[in-house]
């Protein structure tokens, strides 16, 4: 009896998550038709596997670390170093899968950071109006008509180079871009009927923005987010290449390459494997993008 | 003899993630040359998806199962784009529901109906012609359906005129090929009342002077009634009856066409007069609401205002329903809005429960809304989406009570309880719901905290006749066991007979007209209101039946 009247109070998790467990279903269902964004899935797993097992999986990890191998120096690709060996002896194989890490993680701080900036700021200039968002907007513009990378470029070069300086340097010439996306869909979404709804049963301000209008503005933010991690780990290359970003031996990966060019093209493999490195996780990440923004688009919310 | 237009057995199927669905199933009808053919149907029965389908214009993941549809010996079934090019426009035309977002709003009018013309004359081979030849033609099409100075209508563009102003527009569009079959999908809903009856007036006439073969869709049966003589009742997908449309009206076979011919709420019955008339003479003990010289001017730029609601007085007496009336733009919604000061007042004073709403400081603000509360016009858009409906109906009690989670829950339970929906409904989402559950759960979210005072804004317009007769009902039952007090604005006429103790007339901003329903729509003393309830009747079910009669 008590049983039962436990059971009709509360009912199984299946039915009080019917309606997620459809649309999770239904996500899947629209990431697997499309063959590329299945692809991107697959080498952002592929990735972000590597980066959390990296040092135990990669053949020789100490290598990472700046090992030297004076007798191994510049061996091209074979059954011990797959992907040849650099001008220290160490592998590259292992330094490519120990730099995984590094480089994701850059490209997640980036992102994250830019986006718990612009986030807030297109928000607030949203759903203000006047003052407040003529000053925020305008000052997105100025940031936004400066080339980014060249911007960054300063930045480093006036904090001194370096990681930390690297990721702090994107980080501030990337949010204006979540500034823009944040407020033209906080436009349309505060007029919406729920916001005035919601207003009109006593909520205040912050309570709609968290409640209402945050929510209803993530899925974009959440397409750019992936779309641009790609993006902000091949401009931390590319710091690492011209020696602002990590500085070797770091094992990242446009580091890697700067290195590597000085020793092109005899010994291609050098530069040739982190360069794919790259190349495969921006693709990966863009075509999962491209998949994540099918899924989000409101034409296929009410199938 | 060949039928025009021969459609058999015919069904479609769709696939959706969630499986098959059959939104056509074994479709039979035939129309001869002339016929005028109603659809009756609520949203969602495939009425639409029907005449698409005629037109080719039909939902893109669809697949034809079976039967046939033929158009005048054309199989409309397995059309190529060069076939239909010589069908669609020209010999089948048809007009939607919402006249402004089937025009393009950055071109002349003008030269929108002489694209029209060119293409259609492209299409039969013919020379273009000019085009100041073509807008000559456009302008003659416009004479056709009663567009007053066609010239200058020629040049301007949609934002600059009137909804039915639009809808003849279209008509005349649909009418530029000189077609066999006019398909009319909803031409009035997005209508008022007033205009409404004038363009199925037009589309009557029309259909007469040029022979056409009219087939005309709506929710609403009694629109049906006045154009068509034959009609046929969907139902998911299936024709449920079909055949005169006297005989559908007066002896409904089917369950379902009856329950369709009883939610249309009653225009002129005396019987409901007397039970409304009983019910205002309750007690009062004074006013709950009082509102005095209340105006409203709206910035249009270039320093110019727009009055939207002008010296406007009126008491709502505790445990009453009020009315508001009026067309789109006589000020009715502004009002409602004002009271919960979601829009600040320009003049005047809105006085509740004898305290002055319009001095309020913003936490008097919030603490006086507990008591009023606003349902909305559109139900499907006053839900987040993203929020789940035990969370909506349970945001005015985190909002403004500080109750722990599980007592909220329980308060969510009964309040689902209360607006007859399932407990489990709390776990699901609002695009899983129909416009009139949504609704249900909008009322369920302002009654929450016990308020006193309910401002409806166009509560069912937005709903089905069938489903807004349920709402309604329920609206009642909640307003006499809860005491409640409703401010009832709505631009029908019928609804507002059928809920309302008292009523305001509103036009431009100003009450015309003020007093008991009843007294108003026995004997109106303004032309306006007589105009508003005239063309109110036309579309009611006796009118509908007379007029098939005398048909």
């Amino acid at each position: 009896m008590s049983q039962q009247d436990t059971s009709l109070e509360r009912p199984g998790f299946r039915e009080r998550h019917a309606s997620q467990i459809r649309m999770w279903r239904l996500y899947i269902h629209t990431l697997r038709k499309s063959f590329t964004s299945m692809l991107g899935l697959v080498i952002v797993a592929f990735f972000l596997f590597l980066a959390a097992f990296g040092p135990q999986i990669a053949p020789y990890p100490e290598d990472a670390a700046g090992a030297i191998h004076m007798s191994q120096r510049l061996m091209p690709p074979s059954a011990e170093h797959w992907f040849g060996t650099d001008e220290m002896g160490a592998d590259i194989l292992s330094r490519i899968i120990v730099g995984a890490r590094i480089s994701l993680w850059i490209g997640l701080l980036i992102t994250g950071i830019a986006a718990l900036i612009g986030v807030p700021l297109g928000i607030i200039a949203g759903y203000r109006g006047g003052w407040t968002r003529a000053v925020i907007m305008r000052l997105t513009d100025l940031f936004l008509s400066v080339p980014g990378l060249v911007l960054a470029l300063a930045i480093v070069a006036s904090l001194g180079p370096g990681i930390t300086n690297c990721v702090i340097a994107l980080a501030l010439v990337w949010w204006p871009g979540y500034v823009r996306l944040v407020e033209a869909k906080t436009l349309s979404v505060k007029e919406e009927l729920f916001v005035e709804s919601a207003r009109s049963i006593g909520a205040k301000t912050p309570w709609i923005l968290w409640h209402h209008i945050l929510p209803n503005c993530l899925s974009p933010v959440i397409v750019k987010i992936s779309l641009d991690i790609g993006m902000a780990i091949l401009a931390a290359a590319s710091l690492g290449f011209i020696g602002l970003g990590a500085r070797p031996p770091s094992p990242e990966w446009g580091a890697m390459i700067s290195v590597a060019r000085s020793y092109m093209p005899d010994w291609w493999w050098y530069s040739f494997f982190p360069g794919m490195a790259i190349f495969l996780t921006v693709l990966g990440f863009n075509l999962l993008g491209d998949g994540l923004r099918d899924i989000f688009d409101p034409r296929s919310r009410d199938r | 003899m060949t039928s025009i237009l021969d459609v058999q057995d015919f069904s479609l199927d769709i696939d959706t993630f969630d499986g098959t669905l059959h939104v056509l199933r074994d479709i039979s009808l035939t129309l001869e040359r002339g016929d005028k053919f109603g659809i009756v149907g609520e949203s969602g029965s495939g009425k639409s998806v029907l005449v698409r389908t005629m037109l080719g214009i039909g939902p893109s993941n669809a697949r034809h199962v079976g039967g046939t549809m033929s158009f005048d010996g054309i199989d409309l079934t397995c059309l190529d784009a060069k076939g239909w090019r010589k069908v669609r426009g020209v010999r089948i035309s048809m007009i939607f529901q919402d006249p402004m977002t089937y025009l393009n709003p950055l071109v002349a009018i003008g030269t929108q109906i002489s694209d029209v013309i060119a293409a259609h004359r492209k299409a039969a081979g013919e020379d273009t012609g000019s085009k100041a030849e073509r807008l000559k033609v456009a302008a003659s099409l416009l004479t056709q359906v009663d567009i007053p100075d066609p010239e200058r209508v020629l040049k301007q563009y949609a934002f600059q005129l009137s909804g039915g102003m639009r809808q003849r527009v279209l008509i005349s569009m649909a009418l530029a090929g000189q077609p066999d079959i006019l398909i009319a999908d909803e031409p009035t809903t997005a209508l008022d009342v007033t205009v409404q009856a004038q363009v199925l007036d037009l589309i009557n006439e029309l259909a007469e002077r040029l022979n056409l073969t009219v087939i005309f869709i709506s929710h609403d049966i009694g629109a049906v009634a006045t154009v068509a003589t034959r009609c046929a009742v969907m139902r998911q997908g299936e024709i449920v009856e079909q055949g005169d449309i006297l005989d559908v009206l007066s002896a409904p076979k089917h369950s379902y066409t009856r329950e369709l011919l009883d939610a249309i709420p009653e225009f002129g019955s005396s019987e409901q007069a007397a039970e409304t008339g009983a019910a205002s003479e309750a007690p009062t003990d004074g006013p709950i609401l009082s509102i005095k010289d209340l105006s409203k001017q709206f910035d249009i730029g270039g320093g110019k205002t727009v009055d939207a609601v002008k010296n406007v007085s009126f008491d709502v007496q505790q445990n009453e329903i009020l009315g508001i009336v009026g067309e789109s733009g006589s000020g009715k919604s502004t009002i409602a809005r004002m009271v919960l000061r979601l829009i600040e007042p320009t003049n005047g004073n809105i006085i509740f429960q004898d305290r002055d709403v319009t001095a309020f400081s913003p936490a008097e603000m919030l603490a006086a809304r507990k008591d009023m509360q606003m349902v909305f016009q559109n139900p499907h858009s006053a839900l987040d989406g993203r929020h789940s409906i035990g969370d909506a109906i349970g945001e005015p009690l985190r909002l403004n009570t500080s109750i722990s989670r599980y007592e909220r829950e329980k308060r969510v339970d009964e309040l689902l309880d209360i607006v007859q929906l399932p407990q489990l409904f709390k776990y699901r989402y609002p695009h899983e719901l129909s416009g009139g559950q949504k609704q249900r759960v909008c009322i369920a979210r302002s009654i929450a905290l016990n308020p006193k005072l309910l401002v409806l804004d166009e509560p069912t317009s937005a709903l089905d006749v069938s489903v807004q007769a349920k709402v309604l009902d329920f609206l009642k039952e909640l307003q006499s066991e809860m005491n409640l007090t409703y401010l009832f604005i709505s631009h029908d006429l019928a609804v507002v007979r059928a809920l309302c103790d008292r009523c305001i007339v509103m036009r431009k901003g100003e009450i015309v007209e003020n007093g008991m329903t009843e007294d108003i729509f026995r004997n109106p003393n303004q032309a306006y209101t007589q105009a508003l309830i005239e063309s109110g009747r036309k579309t009611s079910k006796d009118a509908a039946m007379q007029a098939a009669h005398a048909g």
